[in-house]
């Protein structure tokens, strides 16, 4: 690091980061003003939460006010013929970007502690959280300084920011549609890295989680994750790398030309392009979609338009069309085959049954008041039935349900099958097998759910009933003799049976 | 002493500065001339460090002026397009200036009443003239062994450009400094390089002392009793011929003495010769190029 140029940031910046600091403390101290002495904690909490906020906020303001002059013909000439190598200069900006966004960060949580917290949140606490800030902080400074150094316009670089901040996002879109579109019951168990991809892609969304798992353990699904720290030092790792090749190395020539960098525009609009069409592939391909065409032709035209953003001319070639067609065709040949093996053979997979203490069916359905096997889905206005259950096994009793749990996974089979041989139309019954910790646990592991499934017969309800409640709630839309609409309410099955035999 | 040899910069696929050699002395100013595009900017910032070379060397006193930070103290330059960060002043600048080079604050003080700026005036509000009169006061303040200058007098009134000059003058006289200048205003050039250097295609096409070779280059105005044509006069180095009625105006590359003696053996009846200044000898061998 530069002393003198360190020093000279900082005098000759003084007011702006001034400014900074006291908008950033005092947003931190709102939470002083709805003090509520029965919830201390929850000052600190919220202080720290917006604290956090305001730290990503200007890890991304920071880079853009300090590496500017990268992007300007006219100040490039100005701040590369200084007396201060590169590498000085960049070390210097990305320790100020850290000293104020961690800074401020500790002043104000340090301030919330000692004056409103400190008989609550332990010592022990407050350093683990500030240990993990300070790492986590140094590393979004790093990348988002990264991410800003690649584009060769300050527009851009802001732009590619929000792109690569948003990106984990999309992602991690596209593989829920994935797993819900295209694998029968979402067949990955709890602790699937596959489930984590958006938050593994995004260091913001990391830091967030284990903010909250150490200020507040028992909210937090997961705990502390440590294993968070092995992506975030690879994303420091690789910000650095990426530094190195477009700050220190970088031809000062770059400055206002276009950003055509493969990590830019080049790379941002292409992925986005690409997970787009791969959830719009995976709903064509596992349901009917109507107005396709119009949501391609948007497409198209956004896809167009960010090129023209991106090469500053509105000349249309035939690259991104024939680029556009190739992802389209790609996409769609790539979800019918996923498709046609069920989910890549992921469907198949075994099941994570007994990990934890307890395995729950979960199962509701619409259907025909006078026969309960009979579906509904395509007829709400006429009267109808609402029927659940759970059934909650206790694992290490699951000897005594031997004969009911073989049936389950005899209808949880069948269920996949339907779920890729959908001629049926549409089904209302759901389906869901789950693990639990503890029997009023909120929260639910290795969670499997079907749609599409048959409605159960009465005979099947009945021997699930003798494991459990079966709840049938007949829904009334139509006045039919003594019936009248808002008559009913929830009923056992054994209840709703002699209802609908005095009823008949 | 500045001593660059054989360096290449492209843009892209073009290659702006072709395997360039140049040589500036101590004490010396150094007239960078030629066409838009012929690669003098490209050339000052590399000199100054902004562009790292791609091949060969630029050294001053023997140390790289890209990778030397103690070198790179000892450049001022003055891009062409002058950069103050928003809402800086005189004064603000000076914390930057004393922060990062060798700031001699009474220099300051002598050439902030010379360029007669104000020192807490918001630079943004400054004429392109005043601004570059900024730049020109810090780089000088700095006391420069090497100054780099990218069309230094562009924006600059008759005034200004006559401190400015007054003010390299000073600095020649008190320091060892060198200096590189770039200008379309070739006539002000003249009257303060020594020497000069001719950029053509990203490369040297002539440079050398300045009054020698002005020396080389003559205009001859010649008349005769009877014709001549073109090449009667073959053996002489012709850059430029041209004849009204039996008058022949003629531009001769050589030793004026030699040349005139062979002029003469062809018994003219008027024989005038006129020396050329750094605009003429410029185009005289831009043409001779082309």
């Amino acid at each position: 690091m530069n002393k003198n140029y360190f020093k000279w940031l900082i005098r000759s910046r003084k007011i702006s980061l001034l400014f900074f600091i006291l908008i950033y403390i005092g947003f931190q101290l709102i939470p002083f003003t709805g003090f509520d002495p029965v919830y201390p904690k929850d000052t600190f909490i919220t202080s720290a939460n917006i604290g956090c906020v305001l730290s990503i906020l200007l890890t991304i303001a920071m880079p853009v006010y300090l590496f500017s002059y990268i992007h300007r013909k006219s100040s490039v000439d100005m701040y590369f013929s200084l007396p201060v190598s590169r590498k000085e200069q960049l070390i210097t900006n990305l320790f100020l970007t850290w000293l104020i966004s961690y800074g401020c960060f500790f002043v104000g949580t340090t301030l919330v502690w000692l004056l409103r917290a400190r008989g609550i949140i332990l010592l022990r606490t407050f350093v683990a959280l500030q240990l993990f800030s300070v790492f986590s902080i140094a590393v979004l400074t790093l990348f988002h300084t990264a991410v800003y150094t690649i584009t060769n316009t300050v527009f851009d670089g802001v732009v590619m920011i929000g792109a690569y901040t948003l990106l984990p996002v999309i992602v991690e879109l596209t593989v829920i549609s994935f797993l819900y579109s295209m694998i029968a019951g979402r067949n990955l168990p709890s602790d699937s890295l596959v489930n984590q991809i958006g938050t593994l892609l995004s260091p913001i969304s990391m830091f967030f989680i284990n903010t909250g798992a150490i200020l507040e353990p028992e909210y937090s699904d997961t705990g502390f994750m440590s294993l968070y720290l092995l992506p975030m030092s690879i994303f420091a790792l690789l910000s650095a790398l990426l530094l190195r090749h477009h700050f220190i190395k970088r031809k000062a020539e770059r400055a206002e030309q276009l950003s055509d960098d493969i990590l830019a525009y080049p790379f941002i609009i292409n992925v986005y392009l690409l997970l787009v069409l791969l959830d719009l592939s995976w709903t064509v391909v596992s349901d009917s979609f109507e107005g396709l065409q119009f949501v391609y032709l948007l497409l198209f035209f956004i896809y167009i338009v960010a090129s023209f953003v991106y090469k500053r001319s509105i000349k249309i070639s035939y690259k991104p069309i024939v680029l556009f067609l190739i992802f389209c065709i790609g996409t769609m040949g790539f979800a019918k085959l996923g498709w046609a093996t069920e989910g890549f053979g992921l469907s198949s997979l075994p099941y994570n049954l007994y990990s934890e203490k307890y395995l729950c069916y979960q199962y509701r359905a619409d259907v025909k008041l006078e026969d309960l096997s009979l579906d509904n889905s395509d007829n709400y206005d006429e009267n109808y039935a609402n029927v659940s259950f759970i059934l909650t096994i206790p694992t290490e009793n699951k000897a005594d349900y031997k004969d009911i749990i073989e049936k389950l996974e005899a209808y949880r089979k069948q269920s996949r099958s339907r779920f890729y041989n959908r001629n049926t139309g549409y089904s209302s019954v759901y389906f869901e097998v789950y693990n639990k910790k503890a029997e009023d646990d909120y929260r639910e592991y290795n969670d499997y759910s079907y749609t599409g499934a048959y409605p159960f017969s009465e005979e099947e309800l009945k021997e699930i009933s003798r494991y459990c409640d079966v709840t049938v709630y007949p829904i009334i839309n139509k006045e039919t003799g003594s019936l009248k609409f808002g008559d009913l309410e929830a009923m056992t099955l054994v209840d709703f049976l002699n209802f609908r035999q005095v009823f008949n | 002493m500045l001593k660059i040899e054989h360096l290449s910069k492209s843009f892209g696929k073009k290659e702006v500065l072709k395997d360039l050699n140049l040589t500036v002395n101590d004490k010396s100013i150094v007239g960078l001339v030629g066409i838009n595009g012929a690669g003098k900017s490209t050339l000052l910032r590399s000199i100054a460090g902004v562009y790292e070379p791609e091949t060969g060397s630029i050294m001053l006193d023997g140390r790289s002026t890209y990778h030397d930070m103690e070198t790179k103290k000892k450049i001022a330059f003055v891009s062409d397009e002058a950069y103050f960060p928003i809402g800086s002043t005189i004064e603000s600048l000076k914390l930057f200036y004393e922060s990062m080079y060798n700031f001699d604050p009474d220099a300051f003080r002598k050439y902030l009443d010379m360029f007669e700026l104000s020192p807490k005036a918001s630079i943004s509000t400054f004429s392109k003239g005043m601004k570059r009169r900024v730049s020109l006061l810090f780089a000088l303040a700095i006391h420069p062994k090497l100054l780099l200058l990218d069309e230094a007098y562009d924006g600059l009134e008759p005034l200004a450009r006559l401190h400015f000059k007054q003010a390299l003058t000073d600095l020649l006289e008190d320091e060892e400094v060198s200096v590189v200048i770039s200008s379309h205003s070739l006539k002000e050039l003249e009257d303060i390089c020594d020497s000069f250097a001719m950029l053509e295609n990203g490369s040297i096409m002539k440079g050398g002392d300045l009054t020698e070779s002005k020396d080389n280059i003559n205009k001859y105005q010649l008349a005769f009793t009877d014709e001549h044509t073109k090449d009667d006069f073959k053996d002489l180095e012709i850059l430029q011929y041209e004849k009204e009625g039996q008058v022949y105006k003629l531009v001769i590359r050589g030793d004026m003495e030699t040349v005139e003696a062979k002029l003469r053996e062809m018994n003219p009846i008027l024989l005038n010769i006129l020396p050329v200044n750094f605009e003429e000898l410029f185009i005289y061998e831009l043409e001779k190029k082309h």
